[in-house]
């Protein structure tokens, strides 16, 4: 059981930085499909950082660097520009993943990259069972559980936050204040761009050590279904990724367990689980009401 | 799943000729437009992002053909040796697609002219007939479709599934065609090719076709570059990403300029309104919209 939490919890990780990154960007009114290939992006990135100077605190700072630049460029194309926000996310998707395969093809010093060890926070990882699963945890997790705090802080107490998801429910009483819409919304992609690259780089260098062509597989979007399932709130948010890493571990634990499922029935429970997940939470009630939704000022 | 349903036909119905091979391609489209009809049962009735629903089915369905190919009792090729790999028996010749320039070595098989067929169906479709034009209605303003007695959720179930047969036809030309078992993976990445030509092409299928031959010649172009200098075939899907963002960041220029695309005007609340300003989609493409 030990085992089994904590692993899910690894596997939460990189999935609830994005998620947790793309509820702010949602919240802003700007729906970014594009958490795919931010992910590898952020993940190459971060190994590449990495792998050149040897250390992972460089490599995880390259890695929210290059998801901020991504995305505010995005969020420019989205705003300024008034490109389709779902076309835009799917041209990122392909971009993020021909792109770091061929760098990853070319550059092969980034399949291996310095790892995150497990930090032991005394006296806490003493506790039986919570100790082991939530206290041996690499400095990701710690990072994850201080980012959502803070999204959550931003969001709910300073002024920044309340444009932003004003800009995501009422942009043109955003624009009567006297605040862009727009640069509220690129600055609200560029955080969601960071906590991405943060969210690739824990995948290669917090887990996997190394970038491997699309090691992402998917978790982009699992991420995205987490965001509407935790309802637009980085609280829940991140407990909808927890669900979906548990599935995601359950299927190595099955096993061990004695239960014998063909490896690709295992490989699809978790998308299997977002798909229901997402068929049972109704959409609207909670979404930001300008989602998608390009903000233009009336002719004045 | 096309791909799946159409061999699992051709392997099992016990006899092989053109009659088969009509009837495997039939198959495919059924299971194609099942595979996308439950997206457009998920989008019509429980408001699911289509964007999200459908990438999800694709990881489920590339692992059902992985089970399928694997499991001996279900349509692996019987185990011969160790190295015998997880695909199918092999397709009976007379229950191919023919080639259509058999003398030559030209890959090139019937379903080039399938393709440009289904261009004129879809063209004519949409443009002519009172489906295509609840289609478009549908697509540029949801609400307008409502009030004119669309039946709104059955009509998105039906265009998924249309657009899930033609899939499915592709994935059948793809196995009956040009490799002649099913394999895991079979598709490499074609369905996404296939969003990307729709969304350069703008919607037009003739467009599409055009764009497509673009997209195809990117392809065989990136085979050859890392064939023969070595420059990995994935910078081919930079390109097209490029292309798409590109298409997607011009797109503004042409639209009219000054309309209210904002609800600034005192909206409801929760209320999303049509975005008549993006012009290169239909306009309310994925917008989920409050039907309170």
């Amino acid at each position: 059981m030990t085992d089994l939490f904590a692993s899910a919890i690894r596997l939460t990780v990189p999935v609830a930085y994005a998620a947790v990154g793309e509820t702010v960007a949602e919240r802003s009114g700007l729906l970014n499909v594009g958490l795919e290939g931010g992910l590898l992006l952020g993940a190459l990135g971060g190994a590449w950082a990495a792998s050149a100077t040897g250390s992972v605190l460089i490599g995880f700072g390259a890695a929210a660097l290059v998801g901020m630049l991504v995305f505010a460029a995005v969020g420019l194309l989205c705003t300024v520009l008034r490109a389709d926000q779902i076309v835009v996310g799917i041209g990122l998707n392909l971009i993020g993943l021909g792109g770091t395969a061929f760098i990853a093809a070319t550059v092969p010093e980034v399949g291996r990259a310095p790892g995150l060890d497990p930090i032991s926070i005394p006296g806490l990882s003493e506790i039986p069972f919570f100790g082991e699963v939530l206290f041996e945890q690499n400095a990701a997790f710690f990072g994850l559980i201080l980012s959502v705090v803070l999204v959550t802080y931003i969001l709910r107490h300073t002024a920044w936050g309340l444009w932003v998801r004003a800009a995501g429910e009422t942009p043109s009483a955003v624009d009567a204040a006297g605040v862009s819409v727009n640069r509220v919304r690129v600055q609200a992609m560029a955080l969601c761009g960071a906590l991405v690259g943060l969210g690739g780089a824990a995948l290669s260098i917090g887990d996997l050590r190394g970038f491997t062509e699309n090691l992402v597989a998917g978790r982009g979007f699992i991420a995205l279904a987490a965001v509407i399932f935790g309802r637009w709130k980085p609280g829940l948010v991140l407990g909808a990724c927890f669900v979906f890493g548990l599935t995601d571990a359950l299927r190595f634990q099955f096993p061990d367990w004695g239960i014998n499922l063909p490896a690709s029935v295992l490989v699809m429970l978790p998308y299997i689980v977002t798909l229901v997940a997402l068929a049972l939470v109704r959409k609207g009630d909670r979404a930001p009401a300008a989602l998608t939704i390009p903000f233009v000022r009336v002719n004045r | 799943m096309g791909g799946l349903c159409a061999a699992a036909l051709a392997l099992n119905i016990g006899f092989d000729g053109t009659f088969a091979l009509v009837l495997a391609l039939i198959a495919g489209m059924a299971g194609g437009a099942t595979w996308a009809a439950i997206a457009g049962w998920m989008r019509g009735w429980l408001e699911v992002n289509e964007v999200i629903s459908t990438l999800l089915l694709n990881f489920v369905a590339i692992s059902v053909v992985s089970l399928m190919v694997q499991e001996p009792s279900l349509l692996r090729e019987p185990i011969t040796s160790t190295v015998s790999l997880p695909q199918s028996e092999f397709i009976a010749e007379a229950t191919r697609i023919p080639k259509l320039f058999p003398s030559t070595s030209s890959p090139a098989h019937l379903g080039v002219v399938f393709a440009l067929i289904a261009a004129v169906i879809v063209a004519v479709m949409i443009r002519r007939t009172v489906l295509g034009f609840r289609i478009r209605m549908l697509g540029s303003n949801r609400r307008m479709a409502e009030r004119t007695g669309v039946r709104v959720p059955w009509l998105i179930l039906g265009t998924m599934a249309l657009s899930g047969a033609f899939g499915g036809l592709a994935g059948g030309g793809l196995v009956l065609g040009e490799q002649y078992r099913l394999k895991e993976q079979f598709s490499p990445g074609f369905g996404f090719d296939g969003i990307a030509v729709a969304l350069v092409a703008r919607d037009s299928p003739a467009g599409s076709i055009l764009v497509a031959i673009f997209f195809g010649a990117l392809r065989s172009g990136g085979a050859l570059l890392e064939a023969r200098v070595q420059i990995p075939q994935a910078l081919v899907l930079v390109v097209q990403g490029t292309v798409i963002v590109a298409v997607a960041g011009l797109a503004h220029r042409r639209r009219s300029r000054g309309r209210r695309a904002d609800q600034s005007a005192p909206s409801q609340p929760g209320v999303v309104e049509d975005d008549p300003s993006l012009g290169v989609v239909p306009a309310s493409i994925n917008t989920v919209e409050d039907t309170r």
